[in-house]
This record gives structure tokens, C-alpha cells and sequence, in this order.
């Protein structure tokens, strides 16, 4: 289980801050210690000084009367040595003990950490100096305990330790709680998204009070999820439309056969009735086709072959399965592509489209009417028909996926709602627009690059 | 009783007519919903059977308007939509009754039967008068425990006069509720099923049920009132 950010930061800082406190503490320390035992050592060797002007050489000899033990305190214990060797005079508290004798310059000091004749420890310093009066060198050595003087240092040890851990603390609770201050959209975020499922894609996550950080990725989820949204939603469309356009002929055709059942019937009506049924399946499989082949383009699984297509051969193919119902209805079709024309396109694809579009045509043209099939240079094929026009707000919604025709065009009530809209779909996959427009009286279908 | 279907699948609009037509009752028929709601408001159906999806005026709008002008017939929907939420939608505008399509035939013929056994506030599909017994159910006819045959015009005929039994009914509202708009309302058409009905029904037999009230029309029962 991998940490949150907020705990990995916060460690982080703290730990940086903690080393930071240590080495300064450290320096700190050891400066405050320096210092002191030095203000230590100066204080010493000042008593040592003082001490040292006691002494008088008078007539070829020393004198050194010594103020009575003890000497100020802390308990100093004093030893003086004549430049023969001999001891001029001692602290009567050392006892048997002897002091070190520490050599120094002379008018210089020198300094020793002892041990005391109680066994504590001690600092003591060495004075070379001559006498008041004159004389060879004289070597003083006094010594002190330097209990307190370690007491106060380890109570500022103690102070630093003591602080410097409180201030890390305040430090880690602070960078805790702001950082969780900070990273709380972060989480909001989280429990929003959390809350996105496929029932609720319309959801879309709160932009106010966001950090510039997150700016982009809220957008881009919002962008996704419409986008899933939307893709949700054209598939709930479409299985409403499969499940209407395919229900409706399957209505017919088993109403039909159930009705003819119902009782004893001619030849002529049963074969009439399997006449009907038949016209009623292969409608069904067309739809079927329609069907999947829209679903394929919108799940854009279809992919596109392209080649050069003779386009007045194309639309001879197309036409012939219409040219009887056409001639039925007396209308007379006219292809006016020029034989040398040619498209670079998918042939499949556009043969459906095609086919598509003279199906309407043959349709819903009016008895005695004409279609005309051409193209020109900037227009890949033109299929025009002489009517009956369509209005103009239909132009547009003629495309639309469950739209049908109302009864001006609606010759035999064929539920035909998905052939224009996958034509159009075809048609975009190939580069090509497809468009209506009711020029006089005529309907034109447009196919454009 | 007459009957409208209001469908703009030809397929399926016919084979309804034809299946309904062979069942007894007089069927119009309209391909687009502006007809078909023009057609309701018009004249006195017993029934509409009304496809959702339609051309014009859909579905829902022409029960909206029927219920809306106090229009009480009873409709039934036939759709291809199957959600809760397109059921419920019809059915509370006011349609009484909601089939998906595809359907069989058979089942849409009980639930007409059904919703005209309630119009007509018979639970029992059984009309008696005096010993003749009609069965709408099953469409049989029966005097005197005898079981007679009638055509499907004849049976038609019958069955609205005695479900207004005892009551006088115009020429004009049998050619509202019997037949359709296909069937030309010449007074001569109507006189030859009333013969033919008092043949089959009443001839050798007594007593006479049913008598022309010169002027008015014909009533069902058991004297002439």
C-alpha cells in the first residue's frame, strides 16, 4: 500500500527541518560551549592574575601571602612554583595532591582539564609571571571545578533539545494540516469522480475552488465524460430505434400470417398473403443490414477500400432492381453520367448510398415523373427527381434517424427511417457530403466531395 | 361495433382490417395521425387501435386531445417502444389498454373484446333476451338452444341491437357503430340485413324480437314498446 502524498510530504519536510534543527542545534551547541568555557577559561585565568600580584620578590626571595581558603568559589585550589622548582606556597586543600604544572611563555597562560583532589573534574590554567620586585619566572597553577560550568551547559543542552523537538512538532502538525488544507480538492476530486458510474455520466465535476494544478486534468474528465455520455447515449438511441424499426415489419408480418390463418383461404389469397410476407422479409433484412452496417460505422469498425469506380456502370447496377416498380409507376430514369466518369472512392460504400438514394426515388416519385442520375466536375453524383418536392424544413430532418416521411411521401407506408441517415453516415466516412434541396418542384440528393 | 385503426405500416394496417373485419366489426382505417384523430372527432368509434409512432399527429397527442374534449372511447395502443416509461406514458394520457408490437393477433382481439365489455358495463359476454342467447366471446348465436348462423355483417348487426335492448336505434347510429366508412349507408343495405336477421332469428319462432319503429328505427326486445 503505497503512502499518500500528504504523509510522503509531510515526512519529507520534517525530516529536512529535523536535520536543519540538528546541525544548527549542533553548531549552536558547540559554539555556546566553546564560548562559555572560554569566558570560563578568561575568568580563571583573571583570578590567576590577581592571585599572581600578591607575590613580591624582595632581597634574593619570594613572598606570597595567600588570602585564606577558600578562594572565592567556586573552590580553587592554587599552587606556585619558584624558577628553581621548589613550591612557593599551595592551597592547603590539596593536601598531598599536586597540581600539574602547566608550562606557558612567560606572561602567557596555558590551560589543563584536571582532576581535583575530591576526585571532580577540573579546569586549571598555568601563569608564568615575575614577581613584583623582579626575579626569575614564577609558575602559578590554579585550578577550579567546573561543575556548574558543565551544569549550565547541559542545561542549555537540555533547552535545545527541548525546544528544538517542540518546534519540530508544531513544525509536523502544521505542514500536516496544511498540506492536507491544500491537497483537499485533491481528495473532493476524488470522492467526486468516485461517484461517476454509467447511470450517472452526466456528472460533471465542480471547476470552483480548484487549484491551477488540476485545472486541466478536471477538464479533460469533463470532456470524457460527455464524451462517454454522449456515447451512452447514441447507443441507448440506437437500440430504441433497432428495436422500433425491426418490430414494426415483424408486427406486419406475423399479423399477417395469423389473420390469413384464421380460416380457410383461396390460393389466390394464400398466394397473395406469402407474396406479402415475402415483400415484408426481405424489407426486414434490408433494415437488418442498415442496421449493422450503421452500428459498424458508428463504432467505427468499417473500413474503407478505395479504388476508381466507373460511376455510369455504378448506377445502371444500382438502378436495375428498381426499374420495374419505376416503369410500373411510369417513370422514366435517365442516367446522364458520362461513361469516362470516374470517382476515387469505396464501391461498396457508395454502391448502398446509391442504391439508397434511387430506392427513395423510385418510391416516392410521383406516377408519370422522371429521375435524372448525373454528375459534374465539382459534384460526384446528382440524383434528382421530378417530385413531389419536399418542404423545406424537411430537407434536413429527412436524414434524421427515426424520422419518416409524412403521407406526401409516404407511397407505401415503407418505415424507411434508418436508409437516409446511414447513407449520410456512408457517405462522411467516404469524404463525401450528402444533402437535400427542392429546386421548382424537383427533390435533389447531393453527393459532394 | 366500429372500430378505427390509426397505423402507418400498410402491412400491418391491413392484416388488422382484414382480421378485425372477419371478427364482426366494421373497421376504418388511417395511415397518418392527423387523419386518424380528425377521423375520431368525427365520428362515434367503439374502439380505436392506435399505433404511437405515426406521420403528423403521434400517438400520444391524438389520446391527449380525444380525453381532453371528453372523448371517452376506448383506445388501444399498439407500439414497438417497450419501456416502463413509454407504457406508463400511454397509459396514463388515457389510453385503456397497451399492446407491443409484434403481438398476436388473438391477444388483441380478447383485449378489444374486453375494453368493449366494460364500454357496454357487461361483465358477462353473454346477452340474453328472452330465449335468444348471443355469446360475443365466441360471436354465437342461439335461440331456443338452437345454434344459428350469421354472417359476420348479420352477427354484427345483431349484437348492437340487443346490446341496446329495449331501446330504439336509429338508422344513423347503426351506420355509426355497425359499419364502416367502405359500406355505402343505403337505407336498402340496412333493410335487406334486417330481414335477413329477422329471418334466421325470429321466423317460426316466438316471440317476435325484432320491430322497425316506422320513422325511428329498429329495436330489440320483446314487445314492440
Amino acid at each position: 500500500m503505497s503512502w499518500s502524498v500528504r504523509r510522503r510530504l509531510t515526512i519529507a519536510i520534517v525530516g529536512v527541518v529535523a536535520v536543519v534543527f540538528a546541525a544548527l542545534a549542533v553548531l549552536l551547541y558547540v559554539g555556546v560551549r566553546h564560548s562559555t568555557l572560554r569566558q570560563h577559561d578568561d575568568s580563571l585565568a583573571a583570578r590567576a592574575r590577581a592571585i599572581a600580584e600578591i607575590a613580591e620578590y624582595e632581597g634574593g626571595g619570594y613572598e606570597m601571602p595567600l588570602p585564606p581558603e577558600p578562594h572565592g568559589t567556586p573552590a580553587s585550589y592554587v599552587e606556585v612554583w619558584q624558577p628553581d622548582g621548589d613550591v612557593l606556597v599551595r592551597s592547603e586543600a590539596l593536601g598531598d595532591h599536586q597540581l600539574a604544572r602547566i608550562p606557558a611563555r612567560t606572561g602567557d597562560v596555558a590551560y589543563q582539564d584536571v582532576t581535583l583532589p575530591d576526585g571532580t573534574a577540573g579546569r586549571a590554567v598555568g601563569l608564568t609571571f615575575v614577581a613584583r620586585g623582579g626575579g626569575g619566572p614564577l609558575l602559578l597553577v590554579l585550578a577550579v571545578g567546573t561543575q556548574s560550568v558543565e551544569a549550565t551547559i547541559a542545561s542549555f543542552r537540555t533547552w535545545f533539545v527541548v525546544l528544538g523537538a517542540s518546534a519540530l512538532l508544531v513544525i509536523a502538525l502544521v505542514t500536516a494540516w496544511t498540506l492536507g488544507r491544500g491537497l483537499a480538492p485533491l481528495e473532493r476530486l476524488a470522492s467526486e469522480i468516485e461517484k461517476v458510474d454509467d447511470r450517472r455520466l452526466d456528472t460533471r465535476l465542480s471547476h470552483a475552488g480548484q487549484p491551477r494544478e488540476l485545472a486541466v486534468p478536471v477538464r479533460k474528465l469533463d470532456e470524457l465524460l460527455a464524451r462517454l455520455d454522449a456515447s451512452f447515449a447514441r447507443e441507448r438511441q440506437f437500440t430504441a430505434d433497432v428495436s422500433h424499426e425491426l418490430r414494426t415489419p415483424l408486427a406486419g408480418l406475423r399479423t399477417l400470417l395469423e389473420v390469413t390463418a384464421l380460416a380457410d383461404r383461396s390460393t389466390t389469397e394464400y398466394r397473395a398473403a406469402v407474396g406479402d410476407a415475402l415483400a415484408i422479409v426481405q424489407q426486414l433484412g434490408t433494415i437488418v443490414e442498415n442496421l449493422l452496417t450503421l452500428a459498424r460505422l458508428d463504432a467505427g469498425q468499417v473500413e474503407i477500400e478505395t479504388r476508381e469506380v466507373a460511376l455510369r456502370s455504378l448506377v445502371e447496377e444500382c438502378w436495375r432492381p428498381h426499374a420495374a416498380l419505376a416503369s410500373a409507376r411510369a417513370i422514366e430514369f435517365r442516367n446522364t453520367v458520362a461513361p469516362d466518369t470516374r470517382a476515387h472512392t469505396d464501391r461498396d460504400k457508395l454502391r448502398i448510398v446509391v442504391g439508397n438514394l434511387l430506392a427513395n426515388a423510385a418510391e416516392y416519385t410521383e406516377k408519370g415523373g422522371w429521375i435524372e442520375v448525373s454528375a459534374s466536375p465539382e459534384v460526384v453524383l446528382d440524383v434528382t427527381d421530378s417530385g413531389p418536392p419536399l418542404p423545406p424544413e424537411k430537407l434536413e430532418r429527412v436524414f434524421d434517424r427515426l424520422w419518416r416521411g409524412d403521407t406526401a411521401r409516404s407511397a407505401t407506408g415503407v418505415h424507411c427511417g434508418i436508409g437516409l441517415s446511414l447513407s449520410r453516415a456512408l457517405c462522411s466516412s467516404l469524404s463525401y457530403s450528402l444533402t437535400a434541396s427542392s429546386v421548382d418542384d424537383r427533390v435533389r440528393f447531393r453527393i459532394a466531395r | 361495433m366500429r372500430i378505427l385503426v390509426v397505423e402507418d405500416y400498410a402491412p400491418l394496417r391491413e392484416s388488422l382490417a382484414k382480421g378485425l373485419r372477419a371478427l364482426g366489426y366494421a373497421v376504418d382505417v388511417s395511415d397518418n395521425g392527423t387523419d386518424g384523430l380528425r377521423s375520431a372527432q368525427q365520428h362515434g368509434y367503439d374502439a380505436i387501435v392506435l399505433d404511437l409512432m405515426l406521420p403528423g399527429t403521434d400517438g400520444f397527442e391524438i389520446v391527449r386531445q380525444l380525453r381532453a374534449a371528453g372523448n371517452d372511447v376506448c383506445v388501444l395502443v399498439l407500439t414497438a417502444r417497450d419501456r416502463i416509461v413509454d407504457r406508463v406514458a400511454g397509459l396514463d394520457l388515457g389510453a385503456d389498454d397497451y399492446l407491443v408490437k409484434p403481438f398476436a393477433f388473438e391477444e388483441l382481439a380478447a383485449r378489444l373484446r374486453a375494453l368493449l365489455r366494460r364500454r357496454y358495463d357487461r361483465a358477462d359476454p353473454m346477452i340474453r333476451v328472452a330465449d335468444l342467447e348471443i355469446d360475443t366471446l365466441r360471436r354465437k348465436v342461439k335461440r331456443g338452444g338452437d345454434a344459428i348462423e350469421l354472417s359476420a355483417r348479420e352477427y354484427a348487426l345483431l349484437e348492437y341491437l340487443a346490446s341496446r335492448a329495449g331501446h330504439v336505434v336509429t338508422r344513423a347510429e347503426i351506420f355509426e357503430h355497425v359499419y364502416d366508412a367502405a359500406g355505402e349507408p343505403w337505407s336498402n343495405v340496412l333493410d335487406v340485413y334486417i330481414s335477413h336477421l329477422r329471418r334466421k332469428i325470429d321466423l317460426g319462432r316466438a316471440p317476435k324480437l325484432i320491430h322497425t319503429k316506422r320513422g325511428l328505427g329498429y329495436i330489440l326486445g320483446e314487445e314492440a314498446a
